[in-house]
């Protein structure tokens, strides 16, 4: 009786003292590389992007573009339209970046904060992936609409990296990620963004929908909507910025 | 006449061809035209969001195969460009209304093709009597073909044959590096440069892989800049020695088609830890002519004619911090200068020269577009002699660009000044997007300085203009 006194006490502590039962819990490391495979295939694939801008008293202002993804750190944006920047084109190498702009006929180098559309910044589509691009650490975990949700912190490891700070809400069963709120250096908000729309794109649920809004100016923000994603192996050369101008055509 | 012929053929057989390729095909006239239409819809929709959910999965499915073999796709502008000179004497220099087609597809993932053609009308020589009947005749009007080629693409190999552009250097707002094709002239540097840019027939050849680019030009059709003609808005002056000198000017013959006469060029390019490096080799010809001179009873002759040259380049590009690095050189082996001087015989001396350019690019607050470059020109084993040359001549080059209303207006400036000839060119534009296919732009071309200088030969005619253009 005594010694199943002690097994009950010895397991009781084992699962009631919070410090033993988050070493249970995935590192922060892994949440975010599961939600950024939720969010993105972590293979070769294309995508078709539409950014929705609006602005208070505004008309909205969309563009398409056809996205190519190759690994965690190769990026091609061609514009679609609307037709007066149609040919633009965006490489992405890491954080080297190339406009191909159809006047010039020619790539320049550009930077990661340069706006692409409206408050979309070149890194929210170009950079597929937090993985990588930010350290991350499990601030708490939050509970909302009756779902449990990691709150993640994420410190950019490098200057260039589109936003200095991050908070990330990844639902706990299914690392689906909820909602992000993004942070200049100084600790300013930048913009916050919310995951919609889970739908079947290429093979599992993803969100298919971002709104990405200023928490300043009311009623202005974007909405990058996803489609017709497609894995598939993509060609190494594709991804050079001498190859930019055959995708102007 | 070959020549002619060989484009025409070439036009022709892509324009007859590309119709009835989808049936050519799948030998099936009824499932080409589904696939036309699909096309049609993906390309009026844009790919909107629901092009799958409004054909269906099951026809969407079959579809795509297909369109990854045969696509077409159509695309142009029609734009109306004013200009109004503001010296003496004001007025309009230009009323040209211009419409540039493209027809871009591919056979297969491997196989694409480009058709484009250019067309414009000049209504400023119909409408008003500013400028001469030799002028009316070189620039009223023109039917061009433009970037027409094939392009086949085969692991890290790539070619594309044809009339194209082929563009090294990393400058904004000026050639450097950028010394491939022939340009036109005719309005200076102040058309965007892809319309500067005249597309040369040619083989351009390029081999990727991982971080390294090779790239091997050929362009067996010499093809010369086109300068204005005497009395037109932008002619380059003559070497005379006074503006009263009497002269006579025989045009220069353009090389002719062949394999001696051909232009030949390799580029070695490489991207380490995000330092992008190329070098490359140029032998050219020296696309404006030389104006060799000769003097008989006072009279200056000139006898122009092209001569070959051989340059030898690199450039080079890494963003740190934010800050965009970049930089071209050039070097001219034995290019020819004019001169002034009476006792050098031809009125040409022979010199090799440097051009180089260093600059940086930042975006201020995230909101203003910076460039500002630094070049320098330096001619080796200097002479007194030249006509307008310094033994080294400084320049900086200032662009700025920002955006307003989600960038649908774009404010924009470029300052070019050369520090010798204390002459500069000065460009505020404003552009504005609206309704998704338009673009609106007024600007100012304002031209000071020496009229020795580059951009001082023109200080009389700085202009206002407008340009309005629908692209679909």
């Amino acid at each position: 009786m005594k010694k199943l006194l002690i097994y009950f006490f010895i397991l009781s502590g084992l699962f009631l003292y919070p410090g033993l039962s988050r070493a249970a819990e995935p590192a922060a490391e892994e949440i975010l590389l599961k939600s950024d495979e939720v969010r993105n295939p972590q293979l070769d694939y294309t995508v078709y992007v539409k950014i929705t801008s609006y602005k208070a008293k505004r008309a909205p202002l969309s563009a398409t573009y056809d996205v190519m993804i190759k690994g965690k750190d190769k990026t091609v944006i061609k514009t679609l339209s609307p037709p007066i920047d149609r040919g633009r084109t965006m490489l992405m190498l890491n954080r080297d970046l190339w406009i191909y702009l159809p006047e010039l006929s020619k790539p320049l180098r550009i930077s990661l904060r340069e706006r692409l559309i409206g408050d979309v910044a070149n890194g929210d589509i170009a950079r597929a992936n937090f993985t990588g691009d930010y350290t991350p650490e499990i601030i708490k975990t939050e509970q909302i609409d009756g779902k449990d949700y990691y709150v993640l912190g994420l410190l950019a490891n490098a200057d260039n990296v589109t936003y200095s700070r991050a908070l990330l809400w990844v639902e706990k069963d299914n690392y689906y990620p909820l909602k992000a709120e993004f942070y200049a250096a100084s600790g300013r908000m930048l913009k916050t963004c919310s995951y919609e729309n889970y739908k079947e794109l290429a093979g599992r649920l993803r969100p298919s929908r971002l709104v990405m809004t200023d928490p300043i100016i009311k009623g202005q923000n974007s909405i990058i909507e996803y489609d017709n994603m497609d894995v598939r192996p993509l060609e190494e050369k594709y991804f050079t910025k001498d190859y930019m101008k055959k995708f102007m055509d | 006449m070959k020549n002619a012929n060989l484009y025409k053929s070439f036009f022709l057989f892509l324009f007859f061809l590309s119709p009835f390729f989808p049936a050519l095909a799948e030998e099936n006239i009824e499932l080409a035209k589904f696939v036309k239409e699909v096309e049609a819809e993906k390309f009026a929709s844009l790919y909107t969001l629901d092009l799958r959910a409004r054909i269906g999965q099951e026809k969407y499915d079959t579809i795509k195969p297909l369109s990854e073999k045969f696509s077409l796709r159509q695309s142009g502008s029609l734009k109306n460009e004013t200009a109004y000179r503001i010296t003496h004497p004001t007025e309009f220099t230009k009323i040209r209304n211009q419409l540039i087609l493209s027809e871009a597809g591919k056979f297969s993932d491997n196989l694409r093709f480009k058709v484009s053609g250019r067309a414009y009308y000049d209504a400023v020589f119909a409408l008003t009597h500013n400028f001469p009947s030799n002028v009316r005749s070189d620039m009223q009007s023109e039917v061009e073909l433009r970037d027409t080629y094939m392009d086949y693409s085969k692991g890290p190999w790539d070619i594309r044959i044809g009339k194209q552009q082929v563009v090294w250097g990393e400058a904004i707002a000026l050639f450097f590096a950028d010394t491939v094709n022939a340009k036109d002239l005719r309005e200076f540097i102040l058309p965007d440069f892809d319309m500067i840019r005249i597309p040369q027939w040619g083989v351009d050849l390029e081999y990727s892989k991982n971080n390294f680019h090779a790239e091997f030009v050929w362009m067996p059709v010499p093809e010369m800049n086109k300068l204005g003609v005497t009395n037109s808005e932008f002619a380059f002056p003559l070497p005379l020695p006074s503006s009263g000198t009497p002269f006579t000017y025989f045009d220069p013959s353009k090389p002719k088609t062949s394999l001696n006469n051909s232009e030949a060029g390799l580029r070695l390019s490489y991207l380490l830890n995000g330092w992008d490096f190329s070098a490359f080799y140029l032998h050219t010809w020296n696309k404006s002519p030389v104006n060799f001179r000769s003097i008989s009873a006072g009279v200056y002759e000139f006898s122009p004619a092209y001569k070959k040259l051989d340059i030898f380049g690199a450039t080079f590009a890494k963003e740190i911090n934010e800050i965009v690095l970049k930089g071209e050189f050039v070097y001219n082996k034995d290019d020819y200068f004019q001169t002034y001087d009476s006792s050098v015989e031809n009125g040409v001396l022979r010199r090799s020269w440097l051009n180089y350019l260093l600059g940086v690019d930042y975006t201020f607050f995230g909101k203003i577009d910076t460039a500002f470059q630094f070049m320098q020109k330096v001619i080796f084993n200097y002479s007194n002699l030249l006509t307008n040359e310094y033994n080294v001549n400084n320049s900086i080059a200032l662009w700025l660009k920002t955006g307003f209303f989600n960038g649908a207006l774009e404010p924009e400036l470029t300052v070019v000044s050369s520090l010798m000839t204390q002459d500069l060119m000065i460009r505020p534009r404003i552009n504005y997007k609206f309704m998704n296919n338009w673009l609106l732009r007024f600007g100012a071309d304002i031209f000071q300085g020496k009229d020795t200088g580059t951009f001082g030969m023109f200080n009389k005619k700085s202009r206002l203009y407008s340009e309005l253009s629908y692209n679909f």
